[in-house]
């Protein structure tokens, strides 16, 4: 039997039954108004422990699945899944570690599967292991030179300050390390320790199961940061250093042996997906997918004798609220089309989202933005959002437009370097150049962070993140408010969404001498782009408008110029060089007045870096001009796509070297080179 | 001991101090960055055939400097 099918017959059953279930009363008052009343009670509803957690392949997970399906039919939404129903299903291969018939022992400490260790089982899993253990700090390429055929121990993340960018797992396996494990989660200050997760176990659509085997054996997991005191004796030592970004020692922990049996298993889990249709024809290309997920961590290792990790806050109640957006716009369409997309697998990597964007049931090029809803935490009062994309793109604007409206203060993520941008399912979207967006509270006071840090230290991804968490209603109230009233903006907006190029603001009071802005090929942006790796972006002429190529290739017609503090030795660049248009250049100079220090800060060059006697190196036939893919060796940190320097945002173009015939060397302020 | 330029590929040259190989080059765009970073033997001699070995290698070693927490974009050696 087709899943969706079944499940489709379920849900009306299984409605009715559960609504039963959902009227314990509250320990507190409750929401005082109606929204926020319904809204809660279909929170129950999909919370309670009948949904044994919701993990994705689970029974539980399904027939939640079934009551937001009726909820959707219910408002009135078209069923926007596969074949025209509401679900969109995937089939899944279900690694699980048999703790039962495995084991590992550290420096001859067996270690407790979820308590001390949990691994993430693969077809790389070993089904033996007998190896050297060696705690090497942040696991720098420096620590891990020769760890080859070891397990080895790396604090948990790799410091931002000291190791910026650092691939730490490939590093390792291309060290020939027979294993990895992390730390658990210390050092970063919004993200405290927490343990245990729910279990040992990985899901992967059977799709992506093919083109992720191969390779050697290899053990992935993670430590919990109390058992490095029985492996090392020296835990709290390290942990400060850690937290503080402190060198770390480095220690041997004896040898390593594990028995290690996987079971395999095949599941299906469902997307559900319901369509609120537009009213203006003319805009039915640009539909909003408002999105949550409705997969948890279903049952794991107890807390204080509770297993089911019954995902209240993260993130049954957001999908109640998608499904209480459909039931409040019954019959009243608002101007382009809403996808109102429920995803499973996000715990497990994103699989639901992911797969969408991989098999879209409406085209991607007719979404024009996502906003999408994850653990938003109504814990303390709504007066500071912390907005994930709010200056990649225009939908950002309107996020601080209805945030104005309301009294509610936004802010840019102050924690980048969790990266939680790219942590929930707005970014298989955004990957796939959907402007997208998505939300926390943030802190602002002792008291709400307090509460913050007692739910992620005591409830996120625990047992506790369930009916018994302390909401805020009237914070909740508020959030629910302000995403309607966005959700409504977004989808009745003038103009089309549309990405913000720089993907950040330029610098405060460049000057650009030109108006020209990089203009994208329909499906393709910036972002797309910058996260292709060095070596592998694509070429400008793959993603930008032909209009815009001509107008940036115009701009060196007629020559191209460098700015040096003196003149070349001899040819210049090696298989490159970096150059800019006359005309920016003349202009730049005009405005310097003289001023080598103006000239530098109107370039975007370093202070004092043109000395005082500085040269323009005039090249009237550039050979081979083109817009820089990123791809050139001396392509840094500040490449941005399209042609234009960032922060400046002046035109730039690579070209063939130069041979000294090929340019002219004058003074850029009449003094002699 | 001084460094030696063994090979000179006009715009990166090749370096030997002893049994240490370097790799002298622009590491900037529009601005110049000049820089000296030790490189294995290998990577010398890949250096040494010709631009696309260079480049192949200067990759590499970005991808070590970013590593290791320095800016493989700045200058550390003179013009």
């Amino acid at each position: 039997m087709r899943l969706g099918g079944w499940l489709n017959r379920l849900a009306f059953a299984a409605a009715g039954m559960l609504a039963l279930l959902g009227t314990a009363a509250q320990a507190d008052e409750g929401p005082k108004d109606a929204a926020t009343r319904q809204w809660w009670a279909l929170t129950r509803e999909l919370s309670s422990d009948a949904m044994e957690g919701r993990d994705t392949g689970s029974p539980g997970y399904d027939r939640a699945a079934a009551i937001v399906a009726k909820r959707f039919a219910e408002a009135g939404l078209k069923a926007a899944g596969d074949g025209g129903g509401w679900f969109q299903t995937i089939t899944f291969e279900d690694l699980r570690l048999d703790e039962a018939r495995s084991r590992l022992t550290v420096g001859g400490q067996a270690l407790r599967f979820n308590r001390e260790v949990q691994l993430s089982p693969s077809a790389a899993t070993p089904k033996s292991l007998t190896a050297a253990a060696t705690f090497r700090g942040y696991c720098s390429q420096a620590e891990i030179a020769d760890v080859k055929g070891q397990l080895v121990v790396c604090y948990g993340r790799p410091a931002p300050a000291r190791l910026k960018g650092f691939d730490r797992l490939k590093a390792l396996q291309d060290a020939g390390a027979a294993g990895m494990l992390l730390i658990a989660a210390p050092g970063l200050p919004g993200e405290p320790i927490r343990w245990p997760f729910a279990y040992s176990r990985s899901v992967t659509p059977l799709e992506e199961v093919a083109v992720a085997r191969g390779g050697a054996p290899w053990l992935q997991g993670v430590l919990n940061p109390d058992s490095l005191a029985r492996l090392t004796g020296q835990a709290d030592a390290i942990l400060k250093a850690g937290a503080a970004g402190a060198d770390l020692p480095r220690v041997e922990l004896g040898k390593a042996t594990g028995v290690l049996t996987v079971n395999r298993r095949v599941t299906r889990s469902a997307n559900v997906l319901g369509l609120l249709p537009g009213t203006d024809p003319a805009l039915a290309d640009q539909a909003i997918v408002i999105a949550a997920h409705l997969d948890g961590y279903g049952r794991g290792e107890p807390v204080k004798g509770d297993r089911i990790y019954n995902g209240t806050l993260d993130d049954a109640a957001y999908v109640a609220l998608l499904a209480r957006f459909a039931a409040m716009h019954r019959g009243k369409g608002l101007k382009r089309p809403v996808i109102l997309a429920v995803f499973t697998g996000e715990e497990k990597g994103l699989w639901g989202s992911r797969w969408f964007v991989k098999h879209p049931t409406v085209p991607l090029s007719r979404i024009a933005a996502v906003i999408n809803l994850d653990q938003v935490r109504p814990l303390y009062p709504l007066k500071l959002l912390s907005v994930h994309g709010l200056k990649e793109s225009s939908l950002g604007d309107l996020v601080l437009q209805v945030a104005k409206a309301r009294g509610i203060a936004v802010q840019e993520d102050p924690e980048p370097e969790r990266d939680l941008l790219r942590r929930s399912d707005n970014w298989p979207l955004m990957q796939a150049c959907v402007p997208g967006t998505s939300f926390v509270f943030a802190t602002y006071d002792d008291a709400s962070r307090a509460k913050y840090r007692d739910w992620y230290e005591r409830r996120y991804h625990h047992p506790a993140d369930d009916l018994s968490t302390p909401i805020d209603w009237q914070a909740a109230s508020d959030f629910n408010g302000f995403f309607t009233a966005l959700t409504e903006a977004a989808a009745d907006a003038p103009g089309r969404i549309t990405w913000n190029w720089g993907l950040a603001p330029h610098r405060a009071g460049a000057v650009r001498f030109t108006d020209l802005e990089p203009q994208y090929q329909p499906g393709k942006c910036e972002l797309a782009v910058l996260e292709t790796p060095k070596g592998q972006r694509p070429a400008a002429a793959t993603y930008l408008t032909e209009a815009y190529q001509a107008a940036h290739a115009a701009l060196f017609a007629k020559g191209a110029v460098r700015i040096q503090p003196k003149a070349p030795a001899g040819k210049i660049g090696f298989t490159e060089t970096w150059v800019l248009p006359p005309s920016v250049a003349d202009a730049a100079i005009a405005q310097a007045g003289g001023d080598p220090r103006k000239l530098e800060a109107l370039l975007g060059l370093d202070a004092g870096y043109l000395g005082d006697a500085p040269v323009r190196v005039d090249i009237p036939a550039p050979q081979n001009y083109r817009i820089p893919s990123g791809n050139e060796y001396a392509a840094n940190a500040f490449w941005r796509p399209g042609g234009m320097t960032w922060e400046g945002g002046l035109p730039e173009a690579v070209i063939d070297p130069v041979p000294p015939e090929g340019y002219v060397v004058t003074p850029v302020f009449g003094k002699a080179p | 001991m001084t460094r030696e330029v063994v090979c000179d590929l006009d715009g990166v040259a090749v370096l030997r101090d002893g049994s240490a190989w370097f790799i002298r080059y622009d590491a900037g765009a529009h601005q110049i960055a000049m820089r000296e970073d030790g490189i294995s033997a290998e990577e010398a001699a890949l250096a040494m055939s010709g631009p696309e070995g260079a480049v192949e290698v200067l990759f590499a070693l970005q991808q070590r400097l970013i590593a290791a927490g320095i800016n493989p974009y700045a200058a550390n050696a003179p013009e």
